[in-house]
């Protein structure tokens, strides 16, 4: 829990009890004023019915192979090559209890035109029927969603000999997520999301389509 | 944002006389996509109301910075006394005075869209020593 605007009586710099004395918060104190966090502010002994809830999930995996190979080519003069295939599954999420894809509408499109981009035409969704406790999560595998990655480094080295060295370096990859069903993803808006993930929205397009079919039949 | 898909890097070094070194080294990779978005688009979702919505026609990987290259280059000199060493470096980075950008401003939303926001280094020169023992 977290009081704002507190003034240091004492001027010690810190928040003391006294400075705290008198003050109060409730569920419908103003956001100024206070926040809190992770309990039941109208109850806060209760731990009953949890706000959240735990559900099943397993550690998070990755599995990678690596081939690799070198060879000297001639005199002081060596190249390699490696590729790397990873495969990530079992991740795990804390999307709102109960809300997936399906639950979801198109609401509208955005619609506009930059001279960079072009003209553009992007839907975007919101859930149909909103859940009773909109702050209601549960931690849980993320069914259908996946990521793979695979990527080629070639190297050509000329060690030092008869006054001179070099090396020479190329590398490519491609790391693509993937959602495979309705479980996989919550608001299926294409958004700009945190993380390192790159946005394969090739990918999802093709879900989309396929399961916007799908629903049609 | 989407990481480069490719990069090529080449180093090479030639020890001349009188223990003069020459070395330069080359790194060129593709430009990172440019996410172009519109930000606080009012959905009506009971969930979220304003969302950033990615603005591609296809993949994100569409829209990309240009290929960054730089080279640097390297002229030393080792002078040694018993186990002593001294180096002296005179270093170029970007020595092709590269102003490749960097960033841009993605949200078409506000009326600085587009507008470059980072461009790479100028070039620098460095004169350094280093003793090892």
């Amino acid at each position: 829990m977290y009081f704002y605007n507190v003034t240091d009586l004492n001027g010690n710099g810190v928040a003391d009890p006294s400075d705290l004395a008198g003050r109060t918060c409730t569920a419908s104190s103003p956001s100024t004023d206070c926040a809190w966090g992770g309990f039941d502010i109208a109850n806060p002994s209760n731990v009953s019915s949890p706000n959240h809830r735990i559900g099943d999930y397993s550690t998070p995996l990755t599995h990678e192979l690596v081939v690799g190979v070198d060879r000297e080519l001639f005199t002081n003069f060596g190249v390699s090559a490696n590729f790397t295939w990873r495969k990530f599954v079992n991740f795990n999420w804390r999307p709102v209890q109960g809300v997936r894809s399906d639950d979801y509408v198109q609401l509208g499109t955005v619609t506009g035109s930059h001279p960079t981009t072009g003209s553009y035409e992007v839907p975007y969704y919101g859930v149909a029927n909103a859940p009773a406790n909109r702050t209601a999560t549960e931690y849980v595998d993320r069914e259908g969603y996946s990521q793979r990655y695979w990527g080629l480094e070639l190297s050509a080295t000329k060690r030092l000999a008869n006054r001179w060295m070099a090396r020479f370096g190329f590398s490519t990859n491609d790391h693509r997520e993937y959602f495979d069903g309705d479980e996989a993803i919550m608001d299926p808006t294409p958004q700009l999301l945190a993380g390192p993930v790159p946005l394969a929205l090739g990918a999802y397009r093709m879900w989309m389509a396929d399961r916007c079919s799908s629903n049609q039949r | 944002m989407v990481a480069p898909r490719y990069q090529l890097a080449a180093t090479a070094m030639y020890s001349a006389r009188w223990g003069i070194n020459l070395a330069g080294n080359i790194v060129s990779r593709q430009g990172y996509s440019m996410p172009y978005q519109q930000t606080q688009v009012a959905t009506g979702d009971p969930l979220g109301n304003l969302k950033t919505v990615i603005l591609v026609a296809d993949e994100v990987g569409d829209f990309r910075l240009p290929n960054v290259t730089s080279l640097d280059l390297r002229v030393g000199k080792e002078f040694s006394y018993n186990r002593l060493r001294v180096n002296l470096d005179f270093d170029v980075f970007n020595a092709l005075n590269a102003s490749t950008v960097l960033g841009r401003q993605y949200d078409l939303r506000l009326s600085t869209a587009n507008n470059v926001q980072e461009i790479m280094n100028p070039r620098v020169l460095r004169l350094g020593a280093r003793f090892s023992f």
